[in-house]
């Protein structure tokens, strides 16, 4: 009777979970957390906003609004690796110079080949392709740290009770929380709770600094700065804890992302012609942005950003203004997420990053403030 | 589109988990404490990552695998990620373990190219075969039966066909795990022949990680059939299969008629604007390759 009951009840909650699974259509889109301020502030008002106007109070908060509704918050007693984005204080800790650090030199060992071969504006191509995906996944964040207020981590937050749409919020429970589990499955619950990484505000009454994750995606469990989703990017990024560190967290999405990059542009000339330019010439633009469509819908869709009408258009365009904002590096653009939260580059870092920019649109390969930077 | 696919899935769905509900009946292995592991919360990132991707896996895995092979410890085991390839055998019967291995790899290489059921993600429509369920769970199938070859019987169950069809999977690691199995099957010098055959067919990476891992078997008994095949790829394959095996190998030591066979075939890209890139990529390893060899490149034969 009893294995009987067990059974029936096992079944059953399972049953929930599927349908509630199955019929929430929870899509986390980080676009749709920038309102239509925002969006015009990256896309096309930044040159406007890079002299002396005045700062608006609510672009401001923007990131860090942003961020609210993603991140999740870190075990007091985890241990983390990497830069700590304090956004109040990031360009007094010099966050922006250790983030573009950790990129290039990850960036440079896989794009080094390359330079190898004598082809250094695919060197290049990459190496700017890396400093715009963690832009346009994770708004250059991995891990942050606020003050202990409720309004940074309450239980809404926590669950993802702000979340604007209905289905990412769904998702965003069912990954990091399992709170509908809870209320189903805790009277199975014998085993006393375990403390893992990630913990819940009640599990930190009494710190005075919550330190974060960021965590996304469509279904809720897209992980840090370059939002590594927990199924298909399980078994070798977040079951053996890469996330707890910001270098290996960059090392494997770049990694990942080079393999778009790579195949893409050996397989231009036969499979993904619309890496070309009208002089059957690698467009590499065009390469860094199938690159992208690839590393956002798979292998297959390297060529998803030339469709204007595509239903992943959205996506697209959106890659496309972080690719600008990286272009505009060498043209007196700002570094970051967005104007109103500029990442300051010391001068020796500004350089380097200018370098690239310039040796991929001159075609030159010019670099010794890079060399210096990948030296240290 | 996708809300059709949604519907009938929704449907499909229902029925698995009625299927479910009569196999946990009839699941004499059930316990409290099992019951408990399942369902046990834990808040940490890693453990509720694993419950998802574990649930993620089951599903496909369920789709793709005859009923009998879902209901043993041993697939349980299988599907728990928190058990590494090395820790799979302990405490698992060897019989059990090998009638599950066995049946799940006949059932997932017939599925694993089209991805077993696996379909894109609604939102972004992400699909990557490569680190799809099925080819994961045959990279980590193929790397249990790696360590433990004669403990389950390979000889008895497992074809080189079957092993040299995955070599051209997408995961690399299968492709490694796949090579590591054919190994132990067939011992190496066997081994190398039916690989290097087999690489012909091969494309981009694939071909050249299939005749990088031959490197350390290479002698110079064999090494002219490794240039044969080189050389034929040269004339025939895509660039890309080209350079995959050029990057793996520029440190193989050749004779100058040897580097001569090789770049024979590679003129034909040089005619070509939208191959630069790649003539250029080719005309490094080469010259690699002679350097490390001792060689020149005669000017007459290298047309790149």
């Amino acid at each position: 009777m009893k294995k009987i009951s067990h059974g029936l009840i096992k079944s059953s909650l399972i049953g929930l979970t599927l349908v509630q699974a199955l019929s929430s259509q929870a899509y986390f889109d980080k676009q749709q957390y920038l309102s239509e301020d925002t969006l015009l502030m990256t896309g096309q008002t930044k040159k406007s906003l890079q002299t002396d106007d005045i700062q608006d109070k609510k672009s401001r908060a923007s990131i860090v609004r942003i961020l609210d509704n993603v991140m999740a918050t870190i075990n007091k007693s985890a241990e983390i690796y990497g830069p700590i984005y304090r956004h109040d204080t990031r360009n007094s800790e010099n966050y922006g110079d250790e983030i573009v650090k950790i990129i290039l030199k990850s960036a440079h060992a896989k794009a080094k080949r390359y330079l190898d071969e004598g082809n250094p504006q695919a060197y290049y191509a990459f190496l700017a392709l890396s400093l715009t995906v963690p832009n346009q996944e994770g708004l250059f964040v991995h891990f942050r740290e606020v003050d202990s207020d409720r309004d940074y981590c309450n239980d809404e937050r926590s669950t993802g009770e702000n979340i604007k749409s209905s289905k990412a919020k769904d998702q965003f429970q069912a990954a990091l929380n399992g709170e509908g589990g809870k209320k189903l499955f805790g009277i199975f619950n014998r085993n006393k709770e375990s403390e893992g990484f990630l913990v819940k505000c009640k599990d930190l009454r009494g710190e005075k600094k919550y330190r974060q994750l960021i965590v996304g995606g469509s279904d809720g469990s897209d992980v840090g700065m370059f939002q590594l989703s927990a199924l298909w990017h399980f078994d070798e990024f977040l079951n053996k804890g890469k996330y707890d560190s910001v270098k290996q967290t960059v090392d494997y999405g770049l990694n990942y992302l080079r393999q778009q990059f790579h195949h893409g542009y050996r397989n231009a000339a036969t499979k993904y012609t619309c890496f070309l330019d009208e002089n059957q010439n690698i467009d590499y633009f065009k390469l860094i942005r199938g690159s992208w469509s690839a590393y956002n819908g798979g292998p297959s869709q390297k060529c998803r950003f030339a469709d204007k009408e595509g239903p992943y258009a959205g996506h697209d365009n959106g890659f496309k203004k972080n690719l600008d904002i990286t272009l505009n590096l060498n043209d007196g653009g700002f570094f970051g997420f967005a104007s109103d939260s500029t990442l300051d580059l010391s001068p020796a870092v500004r350089a380097a990053v200018e370098e690239v920019v310039t040796n991929l649109e001159k075609k030159t390969n010019s670099a010794s403030a890079l060399q210096s930077l990948l030296d240290s | 589109m996708l809300g059709k696919k949604k519907n009938s899935f929704l449907v499909a769905s229902t029925v698995f988990v009625l299927v479910m509900g009569a196999v946990a009946l009839l699941d004499n292995e059930t316990s409290s404490e099992q019951i408990d592991s399942e369902h046990s919360i834990d808040h940490s990132l890693v453990a509720n990552a694993h419950k998802e991707a574990n649930t993620y896996r089951k599903k496909i895995l369920e789709k793709a695998l005859p009923k009998k092979a879902t209901g043993s410890a041993a697939y349980r085991n299988f599907v728990d990620s928190a058990v590494t390839t090395d820790q799979y055998l302990e405490e698992l019967r060897i019989g059990q373990a090998k009638e599950f291995l066995k049946t799940s790899f006949k059932s997932l290489k017939d599925c694993y190219r089209e991805g077993c059921g696996q379909l894109p993600d609604e939102d972004d429509g992400f699909y990557d075969p490569a680190l799809s369920i099925a080819q994961q769970s045959l990279k980590r199938l193929l790397e249990i039966t790696a360590r433990h070859p004669k403990k389950l019987d390979l000889r008895n169950w497992m074809e080189e066909s079957e092993l040299l069809d995955l070599l051209g999977a997408e995961n690399q690691g299968l492709r490694q795990a796949a090579f590591e199995n054919l190994v132990n099957l067939k011992g190496t010098k066997e081994a190398f022949q039916d690989i290097l055959e087999k690489t012909r067919e091969l494309q981009g990476e694939a071909a050249g990680d299939a005749l990088k891992n031959m490197l350390t078997f290479v002698n110079e008994d064999n090494k002219q059939d490794l240039i044969d095949s080189m050389a034929l790829i040269s004339k025939e394959g895509s660039s890309a299969t080209v350079l995959g095996i050029l990057e793996n190998l520029s440190e193989l030591k050749v004779s100058q008629s040897q580097i001569n066979q090789i770049t024979e075939g590679l003129c034909r890209f040089k005619e070509k604007k939208s191959e630069s890139h790649n003539v250029a990529a080719m005309s490094y390893y080469l010259k690699s390759m002679a350097a490390n060899s001792g060689i020149e490149l005669e000017a007459q034969n290298y047309c790149l």
